[in-house]
């Protein structure tokens, strides 16, 4: 059969979609559970479509455009639940709103996520801050909006997941109004992986409801209470121009967790703990401004390098409060950064 | 959102457009006037437009949110586009053409797609604020930021005519077109456009069927990306008398006392240009990243290029500027760091016909400003430094030569 010979039009019709090399359109309308099985089709996604069941892309190479005012409401999964090879270089990109989120009366009891992405290659384009993932926090539960390379029950995928790129879309974890849950993170990018090159490409994105702090949290606010926004899991990650920017924080703003890792041009505030933590070898942390807002203690660093960290490099930053830099670490190239309260 | 409004209750076979699959109308083709294209418009979403428009005035259609419409390859929007539905999102194709301008007035949250080699002539996204971060917990929460993503430099934001627009009143009060232009992209109406003008320039002396603007209409959350900018001729910008000052758009985007601009990945190659970058001291926490600006501005002296203010907390990294095969004499400088705690980091400037300014100044009263890591080439070892005014910042390990 010739490729991309017909158009399918999915006129409400949710389930399995094992077509390859052709094109599908969502037409309108409201959807259940989808799955795309089927390898290397173009999929069009129409303006306000609503996907009240999961939408599951374990198909490889797809292509997939998703237009205005689409809701994603009981998430996305990019892959397989615990198997990096399932769900390989499909991109998806998005065109203008675009909302992805999870159902909290469909919480499971440990880990919940409203963007998995586990397979390799996934290319995630949001549309730029029209583009926006978020969870509601639960009693008990952990939420996190977006991960890399996480299974269901909270481990990291076994074989990590590897180059990812993921861009242009703002991402947070909201206060449900009465619990902050069991853990947090805007982003999660894989774990037990910090030796291993990951590869993956952190870039442009937003982290955070953007407005300005407030000490009062209340239903709707970001919340990283027991928690932080970013954390960096995966060795030879790229973090760079990137924007985190809670109202409210209780934790670390970006941790850097994996080994050789880049974090550039990115502006951080609001941190509530240390506005970066960095906890592994041959990282460079490089013109970014780190800081927060002036209610927070002045005895906490910006930055914090970790004691077992060996060779960072630390130049060209702007850190907000603390004059100083806490650094630990060995064999560091620390200097040129410019500190103390803005 | 009007009552009424429902995305699956469409109307069909008008005569205005072809029925396309369902929610989807493609081709229309035969909505060449404003009439015309709000009847269409009020049918729904995924709207596909493949003739040539006139005058477009989308508020017809009751400020309907969340539309989408695309601009098919070979259609050609000859007249102005008006929009002002929060969440509208504008698909241009390659090929299309925007020969006028397209005003989103209070459109929160909406956003153009280029793919391409698409072509602008004028944007302009205007509105106060950003109409609240929201706190809700659904799909309206955050910011509601204006968008421009192009595929990159072959999607063009250029306008081909003059600023004939003067203080006389004399010229042409069209909305922009190759005769009369105002720079790439617009986001505000005080002081730096053709819409605060003498007053009977002002937009709504123009044409009645467009709401009064007033000052302070600068957005917040504006992320402009990849594409290709240019003007060809700065020095016909309105030249006002008395107190007004002249209007002296940026190249790359012109604004007043809003905050969080992103530009990235934008290329004024060959152009005439009178800043880069025309925003206030009040334009907080902005980013300018990857852009180039690439030869080409005039020495008369009446388009000196200007400082690009650099205010509280800004970053800009990774940006070109290089004189190329044109004229590119800076004669009042061209990049001042002039509010605290901002950082320019890794940028690269090749200008080898500095007249009397410096090429990058810091101000007295920046505090704790991060100047680090950037090169500069010119012909002049004074104004080719860095001049640093503060002092009291980090400013280190660039390097100046000739």
């Amino acid at each position: 059969m010739p490729k991309y010979s017909q158009t399918i039009n999915l006129e409400g019709h949710s389930g399995i979609h094992s077509e390859e090399y052709e094109r599908i359109v969502f037409t309108r309308g409201n959807y259940t559970a989808v799955e795309i099985t089927g390898d290397y089709n173009v999929i069009i996604i129409n303006a306000g479509c609503r996907f009240d069941g999961r939408f599951i892309v374990s198909g490889n190479y797809n292509k997939i455009t998703i237009h205005n005012d689409v809701n994603f409401n009981n998430g996305i999964l990019i892959g397989a639940d615990t198997d990096a090879s399932v769900g390989v270089g499909n991109h998806i990109k998005c065109l203008g709103k675009t909302f992805v989120t999870r159902d909290p009366n469909d919480y499971n009891d440990h880990s919940n996520y409203a963007l998995q992405i586990n397979g390799n290659y996934t290319h995630w384009e949001g549309s730029g801050m029209n583009t926006k993932v978020a969870l509601q926090t639960a009693s008990s539960k952990r939420t996190y909006a977006c991960v890399i390379g996480r299974q269901a029950d909270g481990d990291a995928v076994s074989a990590p997941t590897k180059w990812c790129i993921v861009e242009k879309t703002n991402f947070m974890v909201l206060y449900d109004g009465s619990s902050h849950g069991a853990g947090k993170l805007a982003l999660l990018v894989s774990g037990s992986a910090s030796d291993i090159a990951c590869g993956h490409l952190i870039a442009g994105n937003w982290f955070g409801s953007l407005g300005e702090y407030d000490t009062s949290v209340s239903a709707g606010q970001d919340t990283t209470g027991g928690g932080g926004m970013v954390e960096l899991n995966a060795g030879t990650t790229r973090f760079v121009e990137n924007h985190i920017q809670p109202v409210y924080t209780g934790g670390i703003n970006l941790g850097v967790y994996g080994k050789r890792n880049i974090v550039l041009f990115n502006h951080v505030a609001h941190g509530g703990s240390y506005g970066l933590q960095l906890y592994q070898d041959n990282c460079v942390v490089s013109g970014n401004l780190i800081y927060w807002n002036d209610a927070k203690s002045s005895s906490t660093s910006s930055m914090n390098i970790g004691s077992g960290v060996d060779r960072a490099v630390v130049a060209g930053n702007r850190g907000g409060n603390r004059a100083s830099i806490t650094d630990n670490s060995t064999n560091s190239s620390v200097s040129n950064n410019e500190l103390g309260a803005l | 959102m009007p009552d009424t409004f429902n995305y699956f209750s469409h109307q069909k076979f008008t005569p205005n457009y072809i029925h396309g699959i369902d929610g989807e109308y493609e081709n229309v083709s035969s909505a060449t006037s404003e009439s015309a294209c709000t009847s269409v418009l009020e049918a729904g979403n995924n709207i596909m437009f493949t003739g040539a428009m006139g005058i477009i005035d989308f508020s017809a259609t009751n400020e309907v949110e969340r539309k989408e419409m695309t601009y098919k390859t070979g259609s050609s929007m000859t007249g102005g586009h008006y929009i002002n539905g929060k969440h509208t999102t504008i698909n241009v194709q390659a090929g299309a053409s925007c020969m006028r301008m397209f005003i989103f007035d209070a459109a929160y949250g909406s956003q153009i797609n280029a793919i391409g080699g698409a072509d602008f002539t004028n944007i302009n996204f205007v509105a106060p604020g950003n109409d609240g971060v929201t706190v809700a917990t659904d799909d309206t929460v955050g910011a509601q930021p204006y968008t421009f993503q192009g595929t990159g430099h072959e999607t063009s934001v250029v306008h081909a005519g003059e600023m004939t627009i003067n203080g006389s009143g004399s010229g042409d009060h069209t909305r922009g077109d190759t005769t009369n232009g105002q720079g790439t992209f617009h986001c505000g109406y005080e002081h730096y456009d053709f819409f605060s003008g003498p007053s009977d320039h002002r937009l709504q002396n123009i044409d009645t069927d467009y709401r009064a603007t007033s000052t302070g209409q600068s957005p917040d959350f504006v992320d402009i990306r990849n594409a290709r900018v240019g003007m060809t001729n700065v020095a016909k910008r309105p030249n006002l008398s008395g107190s007004q000052p002249n209007v002296n758009p940026g190249i790359f985007c012109t604004t007043r006392n809003g905050e969080y601009y992103y530009l990235t990945n934008l290329l004024a190659a060959d152009t005439n240009w009178g800043q880069w970058w025309a925003g206030s001291s009040g334009v907080e926490k902005s980013h300018l990243r990857n852009c180039t600006n690439s030869g080409y501005t005039d020495a008369d002296v009446s388009q000196e290029a200007f400082e690009s203010y650099f205010a509280t907390k800004s970053i800009w990294n990774g940006n070109q500027l290089l004189e190329g095969d044109g004229h590119s004499t800076l004669e009042m400088g061209a990049f001042y760091q002039y509010r605290d705690d901002n950082i320019g980091v890794a940028n690269s400037f090749e200008m080898l016909q500095l007249a009397s300014q410096n090429l990058w100044r810091i101000d007295s009263g920046a505090n704790d400003v991060v100047t680090y890591g950037n090169s500069i080439q010119s012909n002049n070892t004074s104004y080719g430094d860095i001049k640093n005014d503060a002092a009291d910042g980090t400013v280190t390990g660039n390097n100046s030569h000739t």
